[in-house]
């Protein structure tokens, strides 16, 4: 008990102290999202791994403690986090609730490296890195990711209800959804997925509300810098995304302010630096570090001279060329690896309409949310966010040939698909994606189901 | 208001016709002749509840399913495979149980995989018969949704995806390459975590 308190404390410490400095105290759902935050930068900058595993680094983030605790006096944020994690933790333990499989080997190996004042260049985001960092002797914080994603899904589902005005009982709404058997595992592992997927609902949430009502620009970066942080294929799926958000969120602003170009130039490129060794490590398209670099240049020019001609012109038909794009990926994967191409499409879309597991009811779920979110949108740009997730759907079907040529060994070289299981290597890291982007849409459905027209805005 | 009636209209339509296409395309490749039971008759007159003789795709996976389920099995599996040969497809390939052994002298809790061909790209809804309730039900609400342009139907779907997971969610929380299940996992508790990762490895 002694042993999960301390080390509870010693995670959550810098959450703590940066939502006092942002003023955000009462938003204690929050908190851990800046406690990963700063933790995660020990996978770039070693150093700050003596705070976790020496007596008196320990010691020090004690002070820091104590110092929050007299200048801040917000017993509740701290109260309130505690009780969640050690709920979380207590479920674990009593029935085991994980679903630990070979990433977890992979995650640890690295997080001990950290740990040793090593940098690891092991391709796992820094955010899955620090979800490992906390244990001792006697206890072992194992359930951090779930800590984590939950609060900021309860976070966002709060964020909607309040502004629309729902009563608390429709949050039952997105309990369906948790029922699903592969949403259920995906969640349950060490993985950043479900964590990515909620800071991605955050950022469109905050994007979709009137000035007035959005938290402060600060914490907006911290969280873009964060899902950048938190996944390395968020910078190649979810660009146009992000560059459709990132237009809007910036249009309120003042555009002579430069400081908010120099924020966003900040928050883009952190994440590089952040996870500068997992970008590094790796055999596939996300351990090129130089695309990364040039993919976070071309949006921020984009951004910043987002009121010239052509900008706009890319902006407004931003849908059509994400799909022609995405056509021309097809194309060129096609021409590329002919028919193995089509077995790894095909591939994907058997496991995704496949009953085991209820996949097919993920998938059928995603595309009746996505109409509906569609359907009950009566602004251009909420229908341009929504039209844009499903395209980054057709995205991860149609870039998935790029992932097997790589991760498929032998049947893939060879073409050979007879007596292949379909749940099997080729696919999950994609159908993992699907999940992701399914989650991060899921707390939106909370607009639907209050089905009054007039009501339908955030 | 016209303009969401329209798109919900439209969209609901465009869904049902994509899943009543890839329905009828299945048709095509599967069939339904599996309903018929005759297969399943035939079982049960010549392996009554014992394991059949399983070679060249002679059984489909809709008889073998509801033979074994006599059996009252906890940990039977069946593992998807694909295949080109159009003579196979929606059958049994294989087993790992020596024919003709009465289901009495298997032990219940005892792990019984069966392997189930399928085209790539066609999945085998038609033998799944809890699916396929499911499904009518969705495609039902979704004309239903498109009818009733002015009523919300959501909450009906997200009853049906309750429903349907809650009562499969046993059947789903099993490994299919051994007789374990995913949750409770032992493995993942604190202290087994340290004695796995770390006691272990020193």
């Amino acid at each position: 008990m002694i042993s999960y308190l301390y080390l509870s404390l010693l995670f959550l410490t810098p959450g703590l102290l940066i939502s006092g400095v942002l003023k955000t105290q009462k938003k204690f759902l929050l908190t851990s999202s800046f406690s990963v935050f700063f933790w995660s930068i020990s996978t770039l900058i070693l150093q700050i791994n003596y705070l976790i595993n020496t007596f008196f680094g320990n010691l020090f983030v004690g002070l820091i403690f104590l110092y929050w605790f007299l200048r801040f006096r917000n017993y509740q944020n701290v109260l309130y986090n505690l009780v969640f994690l050690s709920i979380l933790e207590l479920i674990n333990n009593a029935f085991g609730i994980l679903h630990i499989v070979s990433t977890f080997s992979i995650t640890l190996e690295a997080s001990l490296q950290n740990l040793d004042y090593i940098s690891s260049s092991v391709n796992v985001p820094a955010v899955q890195i620090t979800f490992l960092k906390f244990f001792n002797d006697e206890y072992f914080l194992a359930t951090l990711p779930q800590f984590l994603g939950f609060s900021l899904l309860l976070s966002n589902s709060y964020s909607i209800l309040n502004f629309k005005k729902i009563p608390k009982k429709y949050l039952l709404v997105i309990v369906p959804a948790f029922l699903i058997f592969c949403v259920v595992l995906e969640i349950m592992t060490i993985r950043s997925h479900f964590f990515s997927s909620q800071i991605l609902c955050f950022l469109i949430i905050e994007t979709l509300k009137n000035k007035e009502n959005r938290l402060s620009e600060n914490i907006f970066f911290i969280f873009l810098c964060l899902f950048l942080s938190s996944r390395l294929e968020n910078y190649y799926l979810y660009y146009p995304l992000l560059l459709l958000i990132l237009t809007k969120y910036i249009e309120f602003e003042d555009k002579q302010n430069s400081k908010i170009y120099l924020k966003l130039l900040s928050a883009t490129s952190i994440p590089i630096l952040i996870n500068f060794n997992s970008l590094s490590g790796g055999d596939d398209i996300r351990g090129d570090i130089r695309i990364s670099i040039a993919l976070i240049l071309i949006l921020n020019i984009f951004i910043f001279f987002k009121d010239k001609l052509l900008m706009t012109f890319l902006y407004n038909y931003i849908n059509y060329f994400f799909a022609l794009g995405i056509a021309g990926l097809a194309f060129t994967n096609f021409v590329l690896y002919d028919f193995k191409a089509l077995h790894s499409w095909l591939f994907l879309v058997t496991h995704l309409l496949d009953t085991h597991r209820g996949w097919v009811i993920a998938t059928l779920y995603f595309l009746l949310l996505i109409i509906y979110l569609i359907s009950y949108s009566n602004k251009v740009f909420e229908v341009k966010v929504f039209v844009n997730v499903f395209l980054t759907f057709a995205l991860i079907i149609i870039s998935s040939p790029l992932h097997h040529s790589i991760y498929g060994y032998e049947q893939w070289s060879t073409g050979i698909i007879d007596g292949i299981a379909i749940y099997n290597f080729f696919d999950e890291s994609q159908t993992r994606s699907f999940l992701q982007l399914f989650l991060s849409i899921l707390p939106l459905s909370l607009v639907i189901i209050k089905s009054n027209k007039e009501n339908m805005e955030i | 208001m016209k303009n969401f009636n329209f798109k919900i209209r439209i969209s609901s339509l465009i869904f049902l016709i994509f899943l009543l296409t890839y329905l009828i395309i299945l048709f095509t490749t599967y069939g339904v002749s599996h309903y018929t039971n005759s297969e399943v008759k035939f079982l049960e007159d010549n392996f009554s509840k014992a394991i059949p003789n399983i070679y060249s795709c002679n059984f489909d996976y809709f008889s073998i399913n509801k033979h074994i389920s006599h059996g009252e099995f906890e940990h039977v599996r069946f593992r998807k495979i694909i295949t080109t040969n159009e003579d196979c497809f929606g059958k049994i390939a294989y087993t790992g149980i020596t024919p003709g052994t009465n289901f009495d002298d298997i032990d219940p809790g005892s792990y019984l995989e069966f392997g189930v061909n399928q085209k790539l790209g066609y999945v085998l809804w038609l033998f799944e018969k809890n699916f396929l309730i499911f499904l009518f039900i969705f495609s039902t609400l979704l004309l239903l949704q498109s009818r009733f342009v002015k009523q919300n139907f959501f909450k009906y779907f997200l009853i049906l995806i309750f429903i349907y997971s809650l009562v499969n969610f046993d059947v789903q929380n099993m490994y299919i390459n051994s007789s374990k299940h995913y949750f409770p996992s032992e493995n993942s508790k604190s202290v087994n975590l340290l004695n796995n990762w770390f006691l272990q490895n020193d």
